[in-house]
This record gives structure tokens, C-alpha cells and sequence, in this order.
């Protein structure tokens, strides 16, 4: 830390897979606290960065309006570090977020001693919701464990559903696995913050459905004969979580001119994924009732049809 | 176009119908006849080619795992304790002793471009059980000029006393930083914490180094030589300049193979992976295959990393490593199954099968994909329960056949022991499975060679000499099979490669021997040539 005039700063944000790392990273990018940092993330694809504050996009790096950038995590870091060390102008604060096997230990060491830059803050987050189930994992369990005793800080995230009495024994858990931690519990979620990445596309409609009365467990096919907006599509869909179980199948999109778009829809949520093969354009809807589904089927039509140009 | 007409000694297709031919007739770089020359004739007029009248032709190989990294590696001094052969053909002895590894260092520093670092790879330590390379070795060498020596794994280098003062190593606290009792680094660093410092401090990265196209070009070089038509590179970052580069090196008319890249999963988010591969594919050309991704799942038996289900290592406590958390692996073999590619997935430990079939199999109940390909890679220690469940499943599987040459002394009596050695590298069951398989090398890991690697599946013997697994071993025409359809099948190529059938591409092995005669080991088979779409490449 001997030169932390000229050095990058690390933010170090490691983590078991679920356990907040994204969610407090959108957060951290929202809120603007933090200037000159470019945010090093491990999974890219569920960012969910508000458009206003998209400066550009360029070579795999997002540049933000407030002076911050954002670019995924290489399968090579340590040639990522010397390249971004190398800047003509570096960023004065890396935030990174780590792998979700990475181990704390190592990365600190890396981040105390790679020329230009300095360890400024690490910190382990824990879903405390789940950390019962992933400790006892047998698959994960010894991984988890190892990462929780190397953190010398956790914060605990989702403990909104526990009682006062679970999320203590969890932590006295977590404690005793790691006795010199330091362990704080994460701020309420805000609504504003946590988002579902489907509820950021395209302009609300929200179609006003008839009341439907379920009936017996059917299975209808629906063929949407032209491109379709699926923000619209998923919107029709989620208006109708009385009736409908499931919704899957290959959509054509302007967004994919060659290829098409698979849609997969359940009450808890939907997956949209490009895909680069044709496929003829079917939509299968599981749920309630013939006449509801064929009903929904006309409201799909209406509604998500892109306008003719 | 002229009708070019190829008699030889022997031809043989690997089509069932017409397993042997007569002559090969070319047309328009594919395979138009293998009847006579009469046959031929009658699609019109043939120019008679009899360079290789007395030779035996075969498709020609395809090799189905390995990585470009062979074609830059070899730029560096090679300390490895098996005998290799460079792209540009020199043959480099293995070493067997801490005193020819510094001799060859020193032949090594004799050539040095002053001003760079000494680099050197392949030392494999688990074969050097009493001696341990420290920097004390190295200064022999030299203790001005910084000499790094990479090991086998790539996980861990030596270093000499230059290196770790220019570095300045000996300050910093790395757990991967050896040091002795008295708490002086030895020049053994371990994992990428460590070894960073010196990348950064050299500049050197050598996955970046394999997209070039001289890389490019030796690794082709060195398929050529090994009677190799197709070769894939199987964790390419496909970048947009790796692409370029792959792109405008194998457009280069004297490129002697078919390349084809997986894209490393590990490396993009899936949506913005599956965006970049589809990108490349429309720079694809009929030398140029993209379609295919890598997701590397565990680490490697003989580095302890592999995911082994009970019992777990014979000599050491603990289990492997994963790359990434399991659901991980689940959520992009969805994805990238969704998205229509093909995944090959390293596999190498069975606790690592377990996961990766569970999640092709959650992929395909999901979404039923008829002929997807699939393909499990390494799988050394596949039990049969999977290999049945690999079946049901209907996916295919690459067997890591050169391991039982290079590590089965070390799997026999130090990783695995005697029972899960007869099971290591399951060919026969894989075949009696009727499971589409290929066989590979990994280079660098072992070296390019399909004929060794067929040779080691159907021999199972160690280096000591001890046969590992009888009963695993296939017989020559399977193992022959293999190499090349079975492996083109893995590719999802063999509408194209993998056999010489008409309206196939025209890419044949020339050898000298016939890989059918039992009086040859399959080994010793020597490569005279290699044809692509019905040309010498030595043209």
C-alpha cells in the first residue's frame, strides 16, 4: 500500500452464488456514491444498469455517465489486471465482484500484492436464507465453509423472511465457523432497487383480463403468425397467473431477424433466450380451462402482434 | 473440374457399406468414387495421381480435444519427462534428472534474446518424487538472467533468484509463495496470486499468444505431421480479434486443417456467449467450424483437482475443485442448450459426471432436443451407471485415452489405486454402450498424435509397461473408428469429415503402413502425407 497515491483501490466482493453480490453491485451503481470505479463483474448478463446511465457501450466495457465503467470478468484475470493497470488513464477504484467458488483468502493476497494496485475493502456475502442448506451441500458444502472461515467481514443478506430467533442461530453459525469476523446485517431491500429483469422491458400495458374461473388442466398451442413484442407477450402472460401453470416455445422477434426467441414463462417468473437456429413459431400454454386458455390466446394476439410497418 | 483419381495399396473408409476401396476419385475437393478406375471414368475424365500407389489411405484424423496453445508453447524451452516432438519437427528428449534440466536450461540461456526471461514448460513434479526444482537449481543456471520454469499443471512455476528479486516476491504475503522453515522463498509459486507477479512483471500470457497466427500455423503444422485433417481448439476465448485472427490464418490457402474453436463459456455470460458465438459463425468458412461450446467443469486427476465421488484420492485427503458453483454449470447448460449449440463439457472426476449429467438431463426434460451432441470430455473415471445414463441420454463422449500411457503408473499407485484403474478411460463399455465416442490428447497436455492415442486405447499400457484394464480395451478397427468418424460424429461434422464416402470432403491420412496389420503396433504406423478436400498439403 505503498504507492496508494497512484493505485487502484479494491472494493473485493465475494459470495456464494445467490447471495447478493449483483443485487448490491446494481445498487452501488444506481446510488452514484461511488466515482472513477470500474465494476470488474463475474456474471455480466444479469446487470441491469438503468438506460439513463449508459454513456456507451464499446469492446466489451459499459461507460456510465457518471464517469464509472463496467465490463465482465475475464476467464484470465491476471492478464485483465495488468492490462487494466496499463490504462493510459486507470480507474481509481476496482470493484470487483468474484466468482462465486472463489475463495476470499487468495484474492486478497492477490489484490494486496499485484503492482498498482491495493486491497481497500473485501467483503463476504451470505443469504442466510439458504446458508443452512449450501453448508450441509455435498456437492458445495466444504467450499462454502471454507470461504465463510477466510472472511474477515460478512454481510447478511435476506433476513427479512426469518424469525429473530433463526436469524440468530444462523449467525451464531456463521460466527463460529469464522470467530474474528465481523458481521453485519444488510439495509432492507429497497423496492426501487431490487428489480426482476423482466420488469425493466419495454412500456407497461398490463391488459385488464375478463375474470376467468379455472377449469381442468389443459394444454393449448397457440402460432403467433408475426414478429411479437415479448415484453408485452410476458406482460399478457403474468396478467393471467389465475389460470396459466406454464408457457414455453420459439417466438419470432425483430430483435433476432435470423433466428428467434425462446420463451419459457411460470408464475415466478419468465427467461427470454436468443436463439441462432429457425424455428417454426409456436407458443404452448399449460393451464385452466380450455375456453380461458383460448381466451388468453386471443388477448396474445391482440396485444403483443407487433404493428405493421 | 478434372476427375483426380488416387490408386493405393489399400484404402480403408470407415463406411460400412464400402468399407474398402479401390481407387480414390476426386472431384471439387470431395470424395466422388472409391470404386475402380473403370468406375471412375464414368463420371468423365480422370488424371491418374500414383504418388501413392504403394501407401494406405484412411480418412483422415480428426482430433477432438486439444488446444492451440501447442502451436505457442513451443517457442519455450521444453523440461518434460516424456519424449516431444516441436511443431517445427525437432525432437526434444525428455528429462529425467535435475542435472540434464539444467543442461538444457543452459543451452537455452546460450540462445537468449538478452533482456528477455528464460521460459520454460512442461515439467511435470510428480515425477521427480525425490528432488524439488527450487530457485538454488535455477542460479546454477544462471542467478542474473530471470528464469521461469512453468510446471505441467500451469498452476505452479519455479523461479530463480533474478525472477524473485525483480519481481520483488520476497516481500509479499501469498500463501502460494514456498518458503523454507526460515521463512525464505524457495522459488516455488504456486497458483495465480503467486504467479501474477511474474506474468505482470514479464508481460506474459499465453492464452493470448495462442490466437496468433503463427501459433495458429504451428499447431496446424504440428496436426499435419500427426496425419490430423481437422483439429479443434477446445477453450477459445472468441474474442472478436481471436476470431479475425482464426479467421484470416485459416483462409491462408497453405493451411493445412479444418479448425475448429469452442467458445469458452466460463469467460461470457450466457446471453452475451451464445451473441459472440452466433458472431463468429457467420465468419466461418469450410476451414473454419464455430458452433461448439467448452464448459470446464473440474480440474485434473494427477493435480488432485478433479471432483471425485467416494473414495476420493488415495493418497491425499480432500477433494477437487470446481470452476464455478454447480448450478452454475446447470444454468448455462440450459442456456446454451436452449440456445441450440452444442456443449462440450470437461468432465474428468465421476463426481463431476454425476453433476454435468443431472444437469443434461434437467436441460433435456425441459427442453427434448432430438440429436443434440452433446459431449462429455476427458470423463477418465466414468462409472458404468453413468455411462448407461450417457446412453439414455443419447450423448456423446470424448475419453481421455492418452492418460493411461502418461499417468497410469501415477493413477495405479498414487491417485486412484488398482479397482477404479480397471475403469479408467472406458472404451470397451463405451463402445458395447453403442455410445458415440471419439478418443484424444489434449496437447499440450500428452502430445498430438491420433495414432498413439488409438494405440493406447487398444494396448492400455502405461509407460512402465503394465496394462491397465484389460477388459477396457477396444480392438484396432474401433479404436481406428475413434479417431475419426467417432470423433467427427462428436464435432457434429461427420455429414462432412470422419470418413471417405462420396460427396464427403476429400481429407485423407496418407501412411506408410496398414493400421490393420497386427504386426505393427499402432504407434509405429508413420504418416507419409495428408490430403484436404483432394489436396497434398505438402503442395
Amino acid at each position: 500500500m505503498l504507492d496508494s497515491a497512484q493505485s487502484i483501490g479494491v472494493h473485493l466482493l465475494c459470495g456464494f452464488l445467490g447471495s447478493g453480490k449483483t443485487t448490491l453491485i446494481n445498487a452501488m451503481i444506481a446510488d452514484g456514491k461511488i466515482s472513477d470505479a470500474l465494476f470488474l463483474i463475474n456474471d455480466f448478463g444479469s446487470m441491469n444498469i438503468d438506460a439513463d446511465l449508459i454513456e456507451s457501450r464499446e469492446g466489451g466495457v459499459i461507460r456510465l455517465t457518471n464517469g464509472c465503467a463496467c465490463c465482465g470478468l475475464s476467464g484470465n484475470l491476471s492478464s485483465q489486471l495488468t492490462q487494466i493497470s496499463r490504462w493510459p488513464r486507470p480507474p481509481q477504484w476496482l470493484v470487483v465482484e468474484a466468482s462465486g467458488v472463489a475463495q476470499p483468502r487468495p484474492l486478497m493476497q492477490l489484490f494486496n500484492s499485484a503492482p498498482g494496485y491495493y486491497l481497500a475493502d473485501v467483503k463476504l456475502l451470505v443469504d442466510i436464507s439458504a446458508i443452512g442448506r449450501l453448508l450441509e451441500d455435498a456437492t458445495v458444502g466444504d467450499l462454502v465453509r471454507h470461504q465463510v472461515a477466510e472472511a474477515p467481514a460478512m454481510v447478511i443478506n435476506r433476513w427479512e423472511g426469518l424469525s429473530r430467533n433463526e436469524c440468530d442461530a444462523r449467525r451464531n453459525q456463521l460466527q463460529a465457523l469464522s470467530p474474528n469476523a465481523q458481521i453485519s446485517w444488510a439495509a432492507p431491500p429497497q423496492p426501487a432497487v431490487i428489480t426482476h429483469r423482466g420488469d425493466c422491458l419495454g412500456e407497461a400495458i398490463v391488459p385488464e383480463l375478463k375474470p376467468l374461473v379455472p377449469g381442468a388442466l389443459v394444454s393449448f398451442t397457440l402460432t403467433l403468425p408475426g414478429p411479437v413484442d415479448i415484453s408485452r407477450l410476458t406482460q399478457v402472460l403474468d396478467a393471467a397467473t389465475s389460470i396459466l401453470l406454464r408457457a414455453k416455445g420459439f417466438v419470432a422477434s425483430e430483435e433476432t431477424p435470423s433466428g428467434c426467441l425462446l420463451l419459457q414463462w411460470t408464475p415466478s417468473g419468465s427467461s427470454v433466450t436468443r436463439t441462432h437456429r429457425r424455428h417454426a413459431s409456436a407458443l404452448v400454454l399449460i393451464g385452466k380451462g380450455r375456453d380461458n386458455l383460448a381466451y388468453l390466446a386471443s388477448q396474445l394476439m391482440e396485444y403483443s402482434s407487433m404493428p405493421s410497418r | 473440374m478434372t476427375i483426380t483419381l488416387y490408386p493405393a495399396r489399400r484404402i480403408i473408409t470407415m463406411n460400412p457399406s464400402q468399407p474398402e476401396g479401390d481407387c480414390l476419385a476426386v472431384k471439387d475437393g470431395r470424395v466422388l468414387s472409391l470404386g475402380s478406375l473403370e468406375q471412375a471414368r464414368a463420371f468423365g475424365e480422370v488424371t491418374v495421381d500414383d504418388r501413392y500407389a504403394d501407401k494406405v489411405l484412411m480418412p483422415g484424423f480428426v482430433e477432438g480435444h486439444s488446444h492451440a496453445l501447442e502451436g505457442a508453447i513451443w517457442e519455450y524451452i521444453y523440461l518434460g519427462w516424456f519424449d516431444k516432438q516441436s511443431p517445427a519437427g525437432q525432437r526434444w528428449s525428455g528429462l529425467r534428472d535435475v542435472a540434464s534440466l539444467q543442461a538444457r536450461l543452459a543451452e537455452g540461456l546460450a540462445r537468449l534474446t538478452p533482456g528477455e526471461p528464460l521460459i520454460a514448460w512442461g515439467f511435470d513434479p510428480i515425477y521427480f518424487s525425490g528432488a524439488r526444482l527450487d530457485k538454488g537449481l535455477l542460479d546454477t543456471v544462471s542467478d542474473t538472467v530471470p528464469i521461469i520454469v512453468m510446471h505441467a499443471s500451469l498452476h505452479v512455476m519455479t523461479v530463480n533468484s533474478a525472477v524473485i528479486e525483480q519481481a520483488t516476491i520476497a516481500s509479499k504475503e501469498i500463501d502460494g509463495i514456498v518458503r523454507n522453515a526460515g521463512g525464505e522463498c524457495v522459488g516455488e509459486l504456486q497458483e495465480m496470486p503467486a504467479m501474477h507477479l511474474v506474468f505482470d512483471r514479464y508481460g506474459i500470457d499465453f492464452f493470448e499468444q495462442a490466437s496468433q497466427p503463427e501459433a495458429l500455423r504451428q499447431y496446424a503444422r504440428a496436426a499435419r505431421r500427426e496425419g490430423i485433417t481437422t483439429i479443434t481448439d477446445l477453450l477459445n476465448p472468441l474474442s472478436d480479434g481471436a476470431v479475425e485472427s482464426m479467421r484470416s490464418t485459416t483462409l491462408e490457402p497453405s493451411f493445412p486443417v479444418r479448425l475448429v474453436p469452442a467458445l469458452n463459456a466460463l469467460g461470457w455470460a450466457p446471453e452475451e456467449g451464445s451473441e459472440q458465438l452466433a458472431k463468429a459463425m457467420t465468419q466461418g468458412h469450410d476451414k473454419l467450424v464455430f458452433g461448439i461450446v467448452k464448459l470446464v467443469t473440474d480440474g485434473a486427476i494427477q493435480n488432485y483437482t478433479a471432483r471425485l465421488q467416494w473414495p476420493g484420492y488415495l493418497d491425499v485427503e480432500g477433494n477437487g475443485v470446481w470452476n464455478a458453483p454447480p448450478q452454475t454449470f446447470h444454468d448455462m447448460v440450459l442456456h446454451y442448450h436452449q440456445a441450440g449449440f452444442q456443449l462440450h463439457i470437461h468432465t474428468n472426476g465421476d463426481e463431476a459426471v454425476e453433476v454435468m449429467l443431472d444437469a443434461l438431463e434437467e436441460a433435456l426434460c425441459l427442453w427434448p432436443r432430438l440429436n443434440h451432441r452433446h459431449t462429455l470430455q476427458h470423463v477418465q473415471l466414468i462409472r458404468q451407471d453413468q455411462l448407461y445414463r450417457v446412453k439414455q441420454l443419447d450423448a456423446c463422449l470424448n475419453i481421455f485415452a492418452n492418460h493411461i500411457y502418461y499417468w497410469g503408473d501415477i493413477h495405479l499407485s498414487r491417485t486412484l489405486g488398482f479397482d477404479r484403474c480397471q475403469r479408467l478411460e472406458p472404451t470397451a463399455s463405451a463402445n458395447r454402450l453403442d455410445i458415440t465416442f471419439g478418443i484424444h490428447c489434449d496437447a499440450p497436455v500428452t502430445p498430438l498424435s491420433p495414432l498413439f492415442t488409438a494405440h493406447c486405447a487398444h494396448r492400455r499400457q502405461t509407460a512402465s509397461g503394465a496394462v491397465l484394464g484389460v477388459e477396457e480395451a477396444i480392438n484396432r478397427q474401433v479404436a481406428l473408428e475413434a479417431i475419426t468418424l467417432g470423433a467427427a460424429r462428436t464435432l457434429h461434422l461427420d455429414r462432412h469429415i470422419g470418413s471417405l464416402e462420396p460427396g464427403k470432403w476429400a481429407d485423407v491420412v496418407v501412411l506408410d503402413d496398414d493400421p490393420l496389420d497386427e504386426s505393427i503396433a499402432l504407434k509405429d504406423i508413420r504418416i507419409h502425407a495428408t490430403l484436404l478436400g483432394g489436396l497434398p498439403t505438402d503442395a
